[in-house]
């Protein structure tokens, strides 16, 4: 059985996405990375919020890699919905199959992450926001300032959310394996250069997994 | 009916399981709640299981060494099935500061607060059917799904409000108002009404035991802004009398650390206070809880009896704890060296389902008594004494310094000079510089040579601390002596190469800031060196560069010619002009400007120019405008008045007069007196957009005045009849 975890955003802003994929990414991560960790506290720069990461340097140079994938994306292709797939699986050697030792995927659990990507898009999206803070009038800084406010509340439900069903689902996890840190396999996956491709990949892993719950 | 256990090894099993469940959501709330509990910081890198106790490695989740009041903590449970409640309590105590004993104490009532009540439990199911077969695979799932609420836990502690108090507390070195404690028991005592309605809650998914299940749960107040140090006005506004930047201190000085600043508000503000009994903790943190209490115990062995805490457990209902006296209760309690023959915690313990678990015999929780965790030890107050900042006489304000420095007051907030050790370093790299400036020749680019000065300047200036000195100095080359006819001069015999501090050091220009800051390069005549001084004064006028020439001749003065990018008002450079036309000096130095400016009538400003002459430093930019006979303002007329007022009076004057492109009509009449003069032929090209091969001309005409000036003994002013010579050309030359 697998779940579907659908996140939906706000607009947010390209120096934005940076920091808020990695809270989401990392919480998941550290929710499912079952494994022997020292949690470590990670104090977001942009909102009040802190969270946790399971403190694997792996793990943190992928996500790290994947969110400036995806950021590269989302310049490319601006004026269009965004999503981040996180996924879990088992693989199964399929010996059934005589001709090929393919190893199959069993995704036991996905997250989607929908970003709504503001659509004016920064030619620098690692210029420092306080920079574009000043580039605005006062009533743009109020709208920003309200804005901003309205995200971290956001965020702060999302995190709310995840830990909710992590805490409400348990069943389907598999076994944990006796290592340290990440302890199951998992994928990060982003939108490719063509989006009706990314489509497709995602709707043929929804034939594979079976039917799937669509979780708001 | 209950799950049959079907040997003893199952039943340890499983109250092994329970009682570290207990204990490891004990230690992950309170490390997360009370400051005191905080672990080391750490990279979150797992260390190597050599270095993580087995007892540690529960449910997977490291949490670093447990507390050494943790570890001393004797949870008895009578009974696993009781609950363990966990109350976290924002004591608010309200400060009236009191005077006895020459000390100042702040005292007052302190309020308690419950922002959160954690109650762990396994609850046991009697109803249960009876399931019999391996609980093997049971106790595994258990514990598997105890990691994963474990982790919840750990995310949902730093998402509640509480934790954000926690984090205030924890990373604030100031005296505080508000303090965390906790208490455990086995019973919470029921909020009130009004408690109710400010509290939410939120459980955990139960994980099914074996008999039972466990059970974790919150009641939390959603709002705790009344608690929030950030907006905390505990403390009344506190005049601190030297604070940094003011008159008193050397604005230059690098700000103390935000923890010193902070500390010296504290300690003036708010005198001492009671300070826990631990010299090892925070002065101004409210050691509670149990820590507390034991480590009042520690002190006091035979102290009083803790107080009795409303409705919680209590030690003397249980007779192992039955004592004669209740001071040897006490003891027995709170001795930390007292003689605990089971530990809470026993080293070996591992978790049942890794590999290098071992079986282990059960150990009890004793109960710490709850009374015990309400109990803070009132010490007596310690005052802490107010912070003596370290304030070196020597950066004192100018005007209250040596008058061998110099008076004039700070342009900037950070215009006061360095030690002259600094000092000394500075001059190496303006000697540097003016090595480096010795190759370049006249009629060098202008461009190549404002490129490599430029550059130069900037990096000594950040050379030296990061601070913008400017310094150019011309080296203790010999050659540039000069003849020097005034006694106004005698600043420089003052000067000591080694001893000359910058008295306008300043910090690097930063661009981003919408202010303009205060640069100010010096430019001084010594007898081994020329040392020249640009001031950018606050609005009027960006420095871009000085291109430093040499001359051939050992008795040339070395022209310079300083490209003002930008400004914003004429006092700076009229200023500039007179100071250096008061010089007298014997020697035309070229003074390129890529922009407008008029002077006035520069009599009257001789006397003051000449009392900063007289000060250690002088600027030197002289420009034939000036020696002209401009007028300058006779605000400047401020006759013999002390080093101070003149340089008051001088400040206001710059920052009073208009801008310069506002002042045509003088401008035209500088103009004309400038044709009239025929010495600049390119004066009009002082509107015009600056190029280098203007610049370049322009310094051709300065060099033919200069050759004049030097044909005439270089004492005497221009004057307009003088000024009416035909033009030289660059080789002074008459055309």
């Amino acid at each position: 059985m697998s779940f579907f975890q659908c996140l939906f955003w706000k607009e947010v802003e390209h120096f934005e996405i940076r920091e808020i994929l990695r809270c989401i990414l990392h919480t998941i991560m550290f929710h499912r990375a079952l494994g022997l960790v020292r949690p470590k506290d990670v104090d977001m720069e942009i909102f009040d919020i802190t969270y946790v990461q399971c403190g694997d340097v792996e793990l943190e140079k992928k996500i790290d890699e994947k969110i400036e994938q995806f950021i590269c994306w989302v310049e490319k292709h601006p004026n269009k919905k965004s999503q981040v797939c996180l996924s879990f699986y088992e693989v199964k050697n399929n010996k059934n199959m005589w001709f090929s030792n393919k190893v199959e995927r069993l995704y036991w659990e996905q997250w989607y992450i929908n970003l709504n990507v503001a659509q004016h898009p920064r030619a620098n999206s690692s210029k420092s926001h306080l920079s574009k803070v000043l580039d605005a009038g006062d009533g743009a800084l109020e709208e920003r300032s309200a804005r901003r406010v309205a995200l971290e509340v956001t965020l702060r439900e999302v995190l709310f959310q995840i830990i909710k069903f992590v805490n409400e689902k348990k069943d389907h996890i598999p076994p944990i394996p006796g290592r340290e840190g990440i302890s199951f396999p998992y994928e990060i996956n982003i939108p490719s250069s063509s989006d009706t491709t990314f489509g497709i990949d995602m709707f043929k892993r929804m034939l594979q997994t079976g039917h799937p719950t669509m979780l708001s | 009916m209950d799950v049959q256990l079907n040997s003893s090894s199952d039943y340890v099993r499983f109250e092994r399981i329970i009682s570290q469940f207990l204990l490891k959501a004990l230690h992950l709330i309170l490390e997360s709640r009370i400051p005191s509990f905080k672990p080391r910081e750490h990279s979150g890198e797992l260390l190597s299981d050599s270095r993580v106790k087995n007892s540690d490695k529960w449910f997977n989740l490291v949490l670093g060494d447990r507390p050494a009041t943790l570890e001393k903590l004797q949870f008895w449970h009578r009974n696993l099935m009781d609950p363990m409640v966990i109350d976290i309590i924002v004591v608010h105590r309200e400060l009236k500061s009191s005077s006895g004993n020459d000390r100042e104490v702040l005292e007052g009532a302190a309020v308690e607060t419950v922002i959160e009540r954690w109650i762990v439990q396994y609850e046991s199911h009697r109803s249960m059917p009876m399931q019999h077969g391996d609980n093997s695979l049971l106790y595994k799932k258990m514990y598997q799904k105890s990691i994963v609420l474990f982790r919840c836990l750990c995310s949902m502690m730093r998402l509640l409000p509480a934790y954000r108090i926690f984090k205030q507390l924890s990373s604030s070195n100031q005296l505080c108002d508000i303090d965390i404690i906790y208490k455990v028991s086995s019973f919470g005592h029921p909020f009130s009404r009004e408690e109710e309605k400010l509290m939410k809650q939120y459980s955990f998914n139960s994980i099914e035991a074996v008999n039972g299940r466990l059970c974790v749960s919150v009641s939390y107040r959603s709002n705790l802004s009344d608690f929030d140090l950030e907006d905390s006005a505990s403390f009344p506004p506190v005049i601190i009398p030297d604070y940094v930047g003011s008159p008193a201190t050397d604005p230059m000085r690098a700000f103390p650390s935000m923890d010193k600043v902070s500390r010296a508000t504290s300690f003036s503000s708010r005198g001492g206070r009671p300070s826990s009994s631990m010299p090892s903790e925070r002065p101004h943190s409210w050691s509670g809880g149990i820590h507390g209490a034991a480590a009042f115990m520690e002190n006091h062995p035979f102290g009083g009896s803790p107080p009795v805490h409303r409705g919680s457990f209590m030690p003397q209902d249980d007779p192992a704890f039955q004592t004669s006296s209740q001071g040897q209760r006490v003891h027995n309690y709170g001795n930390p060296r007292g003689h605990y023959k089971t530990s809470s915690y026993d080293e070996s313990l591992s978790p049942p389902f890794s590999p290098s678990s071992s079986p282990s015999a059960p150990t009890y929780f004793l109960s710490h008594s709850p009374s015990q965790s309400r109990f803070r030890p009132e010490s007596a107050p310690v005052a802490i004494p107010r912070a003596v900042l370290n304030r070196s006489p020597r950066y004192l304000s100018p005007n209250l310094s040596d008058p061998s420095r110099q008076s004039l007051p700070p342009l900037s907030l950070k215009s006061m000079g360095p030690e002259p050790s600094s000092h000394g370093s500075s001059c190496p790299s303006g000697n540097r510089l003016s090595r480096k400036l010795e190759a370049l020749r006249p009629g060098e680019s202008y461009g190549e040579a404002h490129q490599s000065f430029g550059s130069k300047v900037s990096k000594d200036g950040k050379d030296e601390s990061g601070r913008f000195s400017g310094l150019l100095s011309s080296g203790s080359s010999p050659h540039r002596a000069f003849s020097r006819t005034s006694s106004r001069l005698s600043f420089q015999d003052e000067l000591d190469v080694d001893d000359f501090s910058l008295p306008f050091d300043v910090d690097d220009v930063d661009t981003s800031d919408s202010q303009a800051r205060i640069l100010m390069a010096k430019f001084q005549w010594i007898p081994s060196g020329f040392r020249v001084c640009l001031m950018e004064l606050q609005g009027f006028v960006t420095i871009h560069t000085v291109i430093f020439s040499s001359t051939s001749s050992p008795d040339a003065l070395p022209n310079f010619l300083v490209k003002i990018m930008s400004y914003r008002g004429g006092p700076v450079l009229r200023t500039l002009a007179f100071w250096a036309s008061c010089l007298d000096y014997a020697f035309a130095a070229a003074f390129g400007v890529s922009a407008t400016y008029s002077f006035r009538s520069r009599a009257s400003v001789s006397s003051l120019a000449t009392e900063i002459c007289d000060d250690t430093w002088g600027f030197l930019i002289q420009s034939l405008d000036a020696r002209k006979g401009g007028e300058f303002d006779s605000a400047f007329s401020l006759g013999r008045k002390s080093q101070d007022a003149a340089v008051g009076a001088l400040v206001r004057m710059l920052r009073t007069a208009p801008p310069l492109r506002q002042d045509s009509s003088i401008y035209s009449t500088h103009s004309q007196s400038i044709q009239q003069e025929g010495d600049f032929g390119t004066s009009t090209g002082f509107f015009m957009p600056r190029k280098a091969a203007d610049a370049l001309e322009e310094l051709k005409s300065y060099r033919e005045m200069k050759d004049l000036l030097l044909s005439k003994s270089g004492n005497r002013v221009v004057s307009r009849e003088d000024a009416q010579a035909p033009p030289l050309d660059i080789k002074g030359t008459k055309i």
